[in-house]
């Protein structure tokens, strides 16, 4: 048996700047920390928004990125970064370009464009190759992780079929599987306890049923404001897809399923079953101040037949009054 | 110019100058006639007559506080509907009575009966919602122009005093809708300015379309120095009040080109506006509906939101 040369040693940290198939860090012994989730989850977001202007970001950038950026300075311990330097967005592609100028060893991940099972395939094998993680490791993490990914299918049915899971709690989590908080053991455990005590509640009474498209929104109380007006959230598109809800043949198969990285059309099909088949009564379509996915907005807008509100959001802020007033128009326009 | 349903039409053809308390006639049946009302005064609430009594009061009542206007549609137990409009100050300093703590309508002071059920919208809204059952304008402003039109498909162009609204309704239902709720640019408040400045009476300012001069500013406040200029070149005021009309068209269409739709129904202050209405029509090339009563139609999605929740509380 011929060792493996690992680039990193067992145990260490490694960034994640989006979703990349997270089994090869696992199968490479290595601690994934999506490091949006650390910038959103952290405390003070609008702070480190403001440290990476500081440090020379442009107002009119994305302030996910700015925040990856400055919360990576919070944490020296991470030992390199994983950026999809296709797939994801050219504010990524010149963030890991910045990074590597700063000395963080930086591992370039593509989603092939447009989506291809082959080219697919010799990047993840190529991932694990610079991680040294060998095929029957990678193999063996993603059957560990196959009933933790049952478990969060579970979750989302909780969500939209019963309504006992409630709209923040479902985004959280579900953002949350990108790197299951950097330990899929303990995250499978609470994740378990959750469910449990979710089986037991009552339903929420929702007036109205929305489903939020693109990615994760960044607003902090976009959740409460909207139960406030008897909205339930019952559909994440992005954070769901995050979790791999739809599991392939293999490893290849599931992030051939996943849409995020490839053409919008993967998108719209995903969001049309979901207006279906969660009954959806309007979608919110969120879109990110800056981002070129704002330029969807008229495609989702001619193929789905559903209402569409679209709101814009910039910083990790409370809701602005203007998006509070659009918010609850919505909702009121969408009642009985 | 199509006009729609006259579903709150007087009794009497036209719209009558009306007086200062609730009329009467209309035809009867559901949604039929709409007394009494508005017209064009609005003006001093004072000296009112002693309450009228009417055999059939008031069963609900839709208030749309508007930052001009209040206007106010009822529905009656015997089938007819009235209506009032009220100049917003007056109602302010006038109707609304303070009985610690409590807000409350003063109905005699407007000689009406008090209804059973009442909802409240617009402007004024936040100052009544902790005493009355409110919606937002947009829901008010679909449910009314949704009964007055009959359409399930058309968009909803809504200028009023202080802010424009779009809505794109399909299958019946809001699939989207604009607000230019931040600035009173192209709205009712700069039409009123600058017919002022060029001390011109609004209804003939409404009949000026022909000859438009172009006009790049539509600020409510700083629309003035550019009209400045254009008379000092000598242009004619009917030309430049053309152009003002013609700007407040070109606005509103920038927000409803997005919609796929050939049917748009123009309401608010502003739809009373003829040339604004001829205008939008030149510029667009469609056929512009004009319900009668267009700035009645908040009203009545309360009145019906009010009915709803009588027949829910009944």
């Amino acid at each position: 048996m011929t060792r493996r040369r690992r680039l990193f040693p067992p145990g260490a940290k490694v960034g994640l700047t989006t979703t990349i198939p997270v089994e090869v860090v696992l199968a490479a012994g290595l601690v994934p920390m999506d490091l949006n989730n650390l910038f959103i989850a952290g405390p003070a977001p609008l702070a480190r928004v403001a440290e990476a202007e500081a440090a020379g970001f442009p107002r009119t950038i994305c302030a996910w990125v700015k925040g990856i950026y400055a919360v990576l300075k919070q944490h020296p311990d991470m030992a390199g970064v994983i950026v999809a330097c296709q797939g994801d967005c050219s504010y990524t592609q010149a963030l890991g370009e910045i990074l590597e100028a700063r000395g963080v060893e930086v591992i370039h991940f593509q989603f092939p464009y447009p989506r291809n099972r082959t080219l697919l395939g010799e990047e993840i094998r190529a991932l694990m190759a610079r991680l040294g993680a060998s095929p029957a490791e990678v193999r063996r993490v993603q059957s560990e992780l196959e009933p933790l990914r049952h478990d969060l299918r579970r979750l989302d049915r909780l969500t939209y079929e019963t309504l006992q899971v409630r709209g923040r709690e479902n985004f959280q989590w579900l953002i949350a599987a990108s790197d299951f908080e950097g330990d899929p053991v303990a995250y499978s455990r609470k994740l378990k306890d959750f469910l449990a005590a979710a089986a037991r509640r009552s339903t929420f009474p929702a007036r109205v049923r929305l489903g939020f498209a693109g990615i994760p929104p960044i607003f902090s109380n976009l959740w409460d404001y909207l139960e406030e007006l008897g909205a339930a959230v019952v559909f994440h598109e992005m954070p769901r897809q995050f979790s791999m809800p739809h599991a392939g043949p293999d490893l290849v198969g599931q992030y051939l399923n996943y849409t995020y990285p490839y053409d919008v059309f993967g998108r719209l099909a995903d969001l049309a079953e979901a207006v279906a088949v969660r009954r959806l009564d309007g979608l919110v379509h969120y879109t990110q101040s800056f981002c070129f996915r704002q330029m969807f907005d008229q495609l989702l807008r001619e193929r789905l037949n559903i209402p569409i509100l679209t709101i814009e959001g910039d910083r990790p802020t409370p809701l602005d009054s203007r998006t509070r007033l659009r918010l609850e128009a919505f909702v009121d326009v969408l009642r009985p | 110019m199509f006009y729609g349903r006259d579903v709150l039409r007087d009794g009497a053809k036209g719209n009558k100058p009306l007086p200062n308390r609730a009329g009467e006639g209309g035809a009867p049946g559901p949604l039929k006639g709409l007394g009494g009302g508005s017209g064009g005064r609005a003006g001093s609430l004072a000296p009112l007559p002693s309450p009228q009594h009417h055999s059939s009061p008031p069963t609900a009542c839709g208030l749309d506080f508007g930052s001009r206007f209040v206007k106010l549609v009822y529905a009656r137990g015997d089938g007819r509907w009235g209506r009032r409009k009220l100049d917003s100050l007056d109602f302010y300093r006038d109707c609304l009575l303070r009985e610690g703590g409590r807000l409350a309508i003063d109905w005699p002071r407007l000689g009406l009966a008090p209804p059973r059920t009442l909802v409240a919208t617009g402007y004024g809204k936040n100052l009544l919602k902790e005493h009355f059952p409110t919606i937002t304008e947009v829901r008010a402003s679909f449910l009314g122009a949704r009964r007055l039109t009959g359409l399930s498909h058309f968009v909803l162009l809504e200028v009023g005093g202080q802010d424009t609204k779009v809505l794109y309704i399909r299958d019946g239902r809001v699939f989207d809708f604009l607000t230019n709720d931040r600035c009173a640019a192209g709205t009712g408040r700069y039409l009123e300015n600058m017919a002022r400045f060029l001390k011109m009476p609004l209804t003939e300012f409404a009949q000026a379309w022909e000859a438009p001069v172009d006009i790049s500013h539509t600020c409510a406040i700083f629309g003035e120095s550019e009209l400045v200029g254009l008379l000092l070149e000598g242009v004619e005021p009917r030309r430049i009040a053309a152009g003002v009309n013609a700007s407040v068209a070109r606005r509103a269409l920038l927000m409803t080109r997005r919609y796929p739709c050939p049917a748009l129904v123009f309401v608010g202050g502003v739809a009373k506006n003829a040339a604004v209405v001829r205008l939008l029509e030149g510029e667009s090339g469609l056929p512009v509906q004009v319900p009668p009563h267009p700035q009645f139609h908040g009203a009545l999605g309360c009145c019906l939101e009010a009915l709803k929740l009588a027949r829910e509380g009944a």
